[in-house]
């Protein structure tokens, strides 16, 4: 039997990550994905004949810049741009506006709808500006070692002290009074129209358990702000060709169609390999998971082999999956009340944060929002060789959605939720059920079986404070754990979900000085 | 007559001015209070409300007192006195109840017959709560460091602060930051299974606060809630004899015994401040009084914008003050009874009831109560925290009749057709406290005598409490510590020189502690603003 230097177990945009940085510096490293196909929550679908998607996730504007460089994308096809794309804020009552990477041109499309809320989103970008290079840093950089707080983790902190006291007093109050804050709070602070605010701040509740009352969620809005700011052709789909060919190219060995069952261990505790579900096993010096915390603890080791202490993290690890996903095959291009000059890629609505609190509320007793709150994606805009030609392919993540509702997922029920999202979308188009060919409905327990995600959780476990800092849990918040020689590289660890492709760098970085 | 002129005048007598009055005089120097109503004590006040009945009209158990204040100022002398409670009472909808016991083999019981695991470990959750709280003692006990500074003694109490930190180990530490960012609930659910043990202990997050058991940010609320330290044993509540306002007095008699004056029915209409410093205040009926320094024992909107003045601010100042939350979500009502109520679950009056009743039947509940309060509406099934002190203080009530005192969320101050709407709807909101109750306690409704029903609107007009905030302003993370009430003046000082604050929009925050009082007091001195 061979034995591979790392076995990375999930080829999502992590794990392949992670595995063609370690092939770059002459690792030998075997990738194991379960589906047919690489790429995870990135990977292009069909969802139904002759109609794909670009992704589950739509958002490949926080990929971060390092991997698009160290991996050498923009070689293997990637067309990259330093601009992040824009985004369409739809009303309720018709009313739409577009807001782009560029704030003047932003401002501009808003003082269509208000003056002073032009004015505040240029004011609102300087904020984001100023304290972007500390964000940006902190989030692309090695976590603290929370455990250990020695002398490296504590020039850490201090470090990120250091740069928060170069903001200057004025704007380090500023930030220090903000990130705790609620979204809403945030916002209303500055704007004035509903559905501009509600538009704005959904990335900060994005895949949350949290409306935008929630307390916190600044903290997140302004994670996204900061780091979001490339556009990628072809969206998360095309990020994934072009990061298979360049596993292929670094000598990654990817098997697909092998899902893992065990990580196997020595007599002295250690990962020497893993046990693949067909019942072949491959030996490895590290096994590093990118697949999420729970699913690597607690389905691939047994109670014994992590010990009481560290399951009762790991199951505490909360992944409440809130979103569901809907992909529509149309049968003409999608026409938008709002008639805008350009097709619309991306489109968010929201309304109003009262409307968003209450697409939250539901989830908390279990229910599905009766008017959701939609984050949308038209692929066939930019790819339109996803569909047949005139066709197009709309993709939603819908909030808000739970994981287990009461009763459970039964047919009526999932039959309903596709028709309140398709509803949902209606109301900002025309004539929108009469051009819809096939729907392809993911709720939250679909998206566990199919990807993996643990509670339906997108981000492999939720975005707040305490999972962020020591995540998934103090004793493996810098991607080794405590079992010796095996390593976590995927969303749940920091920096956390969304297409960055942080924490399969970061975990490389880490394997790689430990296989030296 | 000759102009008199004080070392200190206070503005307002609640507990913290009070406190800081106290301090001030028994450091020596001349101090006056000035108390706009009839009676001291602001939220913290005993009122004979109907004929035969005194009740803790606003604030009405005490828990976070700081010990060392009352040793300070000696206030056992001046009539300090508490009661303790040592039970936590919650009856349930369905004819079950769990009582939650100062024994804790009698709470294991309880807790047992709704979930075994959660009797085991809760002796577990109380320890580490214990050690949050004593750590969190040593942030509160201080004035709050700034972050930005680069003041050495700023540098030396945040470098004190960090190592205080470090010593919490790692999993406390991440246990701190959990309990910092947490929501009440999910918090409870890394300890516990039952929803019938987490809805009452998830309560204590809320109090006072506009979020919801499930609001990121009031586990924190909870560790203050848990940080109750009655002579020196932690998690012990009380009642005060002769009602809450007795904390209030004997912190009065403390003062006056040391020298200070004070005056009721004394309201302040403004200060007297020239050239940015503050030199004495003018009373509503026109008259001035020179001090050389005034402390305001308001919060932070009327002290700046009310007291001062907007104009005496820069613009930068005024609009950090005006972002400063408020929003009181709670309200009170309080009830004159022909005799004890006997709950359905567990009938009787003994000691079940001499405590604390939570109505929180679940967490489904208590967020539905939430849910309604966003969208501007009281609850119609609130979240109550009923007391019955002439239970265990017969002076409050005449023989064989009661007191009863429903602490009441959500209401909302700023309900949909506006604050000043609220008169309009106090009768409705009284009834559904009425109604909610009468589900646990048969034939309720004929046993009240009286009614008093105060909505947040109603606290703001009598206490001036702002937007009926019982704690002077939110304790959620942005409004503590060094930003409370704002970044830069967070040490009890102002931009207006001479004017200092001591209220609880000041560090630590609300609730019944007295650190605003004794912590501005002890600054001043140290300042030698008075020496």
């Amino acid at each position: 039997m061979t034995t591979h230097d790392v076995i990375i177990i999930g080829g999502g945009h992590n794990g392949l990550t992670a595995a063609t940085l370690l092939a770059t510096e002459g690792k030998k490293v075997l990738l194991l994905e379960r589906r047919d196909f690489v790429g995870g929550v990135a990977a292009q679908e069909e969802f139904h004949k002759g109609y794909r998607t670009a992704g589950l996730l739509h958002d490949t504007s926080t990929v971060r810049a390092g991997i698009i460089e160290q991996l050498k994308l923009r070689t293997h096809g990637l067309v990259v741009s330093e601009h992040r794309s824009p985004v369409t804020l739809l009303s309720d009552d018709g009313r739409a506006v577009t807001i782009s990477d560029d704030p003047v041109t932003s401002a501009q499309n808003i003082a269509s709808i208000s003056q002073k809320d032009a004015d505040a989103y240029r004011d609102y970008r300087k904020f984001i500006d100023s304290v972007r290079p500390l964000i940006r840093n902190l989030v692309s950089s090695q976590p603290p070692d929370i455990r250990k707080l020695g002398f490296s983790d504590l020039k850490k902190l201090l470090g990120a002290g250091v740069g928060l006291r170069r903001l200057g007093k004025d704007l380090m109050h500023e930030l220090l009074k903000v990130l705790p804050m609620s979204v809403a709070d945030f916002l209303n602070e500055r704007f004035e129209t509903d559905f501009i605010k509600a538009g704005i701040c959904f990335p900060g509740v994005f895949s949350s358990y949290n409306g935008p009352w929630s307390s916190y969620t600044t903290l997140n809005l302004l994670i996204w702000e900061a780091t979001a700011n490339v556009h990628m052709e072809g969206g998360p789909a095309a990020l994934i060709h072009a990061l298979r060919k360049g596993a292929e190219e670094a000598g990654v060995e990817m098997r697909t169609g092998a899902g893992v069952d065990r990580i196997l261990l020595d007599e002295s505790g250690r990962a020497v390999g893993v046990k693949a579900t067909g019942g072949e096993s491959f030996r490895s010096r590290i096994v590093a998971s990118a697949i999420p915390p729970k699913a690597t603890f607690l389905n691939l080791l047994s109670s014994e082999q992590i010990g009481p202490a560290l399951e009762a993290e790991i199951i505490r690890f909360r992944d409440r999956g809130t979103v569901a996903s809907l992909r529509l095959a149309l049968n003409r291009p999608i026409r938008w009340k709002c008639e805008p000059e350009q097709p619309i890629r991306f489109a968010r609505t929201g309304n109003s944060f009262d409307q968003m609190e209450q697409a939250f509320d539901a989830v908390k007793y279990r229910r599905f929002s009766d008017r959701p709150v939609l984050d949308i994606h038209v692929p066939t805009v930019a790819t339109p060789g996803l569909a047949p030609e005139g066709h197009e392919v709309v993709t939603i993540l819908s909030h808000f959605a739970p994981y287990a509702p009461d009763g459970g997922w039964t047919d009526p029920l999932r039959n309903k939720l596709r028709d309140t999202i398709v509803a949902a979308l209606s109301d900002q188009t025309v004539d929108l059920e009469s051009s819809i060919v096939a729907s392809e409905l993911l709720t939250p327990a679909v998206l566990e079986e199919r990807y993996g995600l643990t509670g339906g959780q997108l981000f492999h476990g939720e975005h707040a404070i305490d999972q962020l800092i020591g995540r998934p849990v103090p004793a493996c918040a810098t991607y080794s754990t405590p079992t010796p020689g095996l390593y976590l590289c995927g969303s749940g660890s920091y920096p956390g979900g969304g297409i960055t492709g942080a924490p399969g760098m970061l975990a490389a970085e880490v394997i790689a000085r430990e296989i030296l | 007559m000759a102009k008199k002129r004080y070392d200190a005048i206070i503005v307002g007598g609640g507990h913290n001015g009070l406190i800081c009055a106290a301090y001030l005089a028994k450091a020596g120097r001349k101090v006056l209070v000035l108390e706009r109503r009839h009676v001291l004590g602001g939220a913290a006040v005993s009122e004979e409300v109907f004929p035969g009945f005194t009740f803790s009209v606003a604030s009405y158990v005490v828990s976070l007192f700081r010990p060392h204040i009352i040793r300070e100022l000696e206030l056992a002398k001046h009539g300090y006195e508490i009661i303790p409670m040592d039970c936590s009472f919650l009856p349930l909808p369905d004819g079950d109840s769990l009582a939650r016991w100062a024994d804790p083999n009698r709470s294991r019981d309880e807790i047992s017959r709704f979930s075994r695991k959660d009797a085991e470990i809760y002796p577990e959750f109380s320890r580490i709560m214990t050690l949050m709280g004593k750590f969190v003692k040593q942030i509160i006990d201080r004035p709050a460091p700034d972050i930005a500074s680069t003041r050495p003694g700023d540098l030396a109490d945040l470098l004190r602060l960090g190592k205080a930190f470090r010593s919490l180990g790692p999993d406390l530490l991440h246990m701190n930051l959990k309990l910092m960012t947490m929501s009440a609930v999910d918090f409870l659910d890394l300890w516990f299974e039952s929803d019938t043990l987490k809805a009452p202990m998830s309560v204590s997050g809320i109090i006072g606060t506009f979020q919801g058991v499930r609001s990121p940010g009031t586990a924190y609320v909870l560790l203050h809630h848990y940080m109750g330290e009655l002579d020196g044993a932690f998690r012990s509540w009380g009642f005060s004899k002769g009602g809450t306002g007795g904390v209030s007095m004997a912190c009065a008699r403390a003062a006056m015994g040391y020298g200070a004056e004070i005056r009721t029915e004394a309201p302040v209409a403004g200060l007297r401040i020239k050239n940015g410093a503050a030199s004495g205040v003018i009373l509503g009926n026109g008259d001035e009084i020179d001090a050389r320094i005034v402390v305001s024992n308001l919060d932070p909107r009327r002290t700046y914008l009310g007291l001062a003045g907007a104009e005496h601010f820069d613009p930068e100042i005024v609009k950090q003050i005006g972002r400063y939350k408020y929003r009181g979500s709670s309200g009170k009502v309080n009830l004159a009874l022909d005799r004890a109520p006997e709950f359905s679950c567990r009938p009787g009056t003994g000691d079940h009831i001499r405590g604390d009743i939570a109505i929180a039947p679940g967490i489904d509940y208590l967020e539905r109560a939430f849910d309604e309060a966003k969208y501007g509406a009281f609850s119609k099934r609130p979240y109550i925290n009923v007391v019955i002190p002439s239970l265990t203080d017969p002076t409050l009530a005449p023989p064989g009749k009661h007191v009863m005192s429903c602490f009441v969320q959500y209401a909302p101050y700023n309900i949909n057709e506006g604050a000043e709407n609220w008169p309009a709807q106090r009768e409705a909101f009284g009834d559904a406290v009425v109604d909610t109750l009468a589900e646990y306690i048969p034939g309720f409704k004929d046993i009240i005598l009286h009614r008093q029903v105060l909505t947040p609107w109603d606290l703001e007009q009598t206490m001036g409490l702002t937007e009926g905030n019982i704690f002077h302003g939110e304790l959620s993370l942005e409004q503590l510590l060094f930003q409370r009430p704002v970044a830069g003046y967070a040490k009890y000082t102002t931009p207006v020189r001479n004017l200092w604050m001591c209220g609880s929009g000041t560090h630590p925050g609300g609730g019944i502690m007295g650190s605003g009082g004794e912590l501005a007091a002890k600054t001043i001195l140290k300042n030698r603003a008075l020496s």
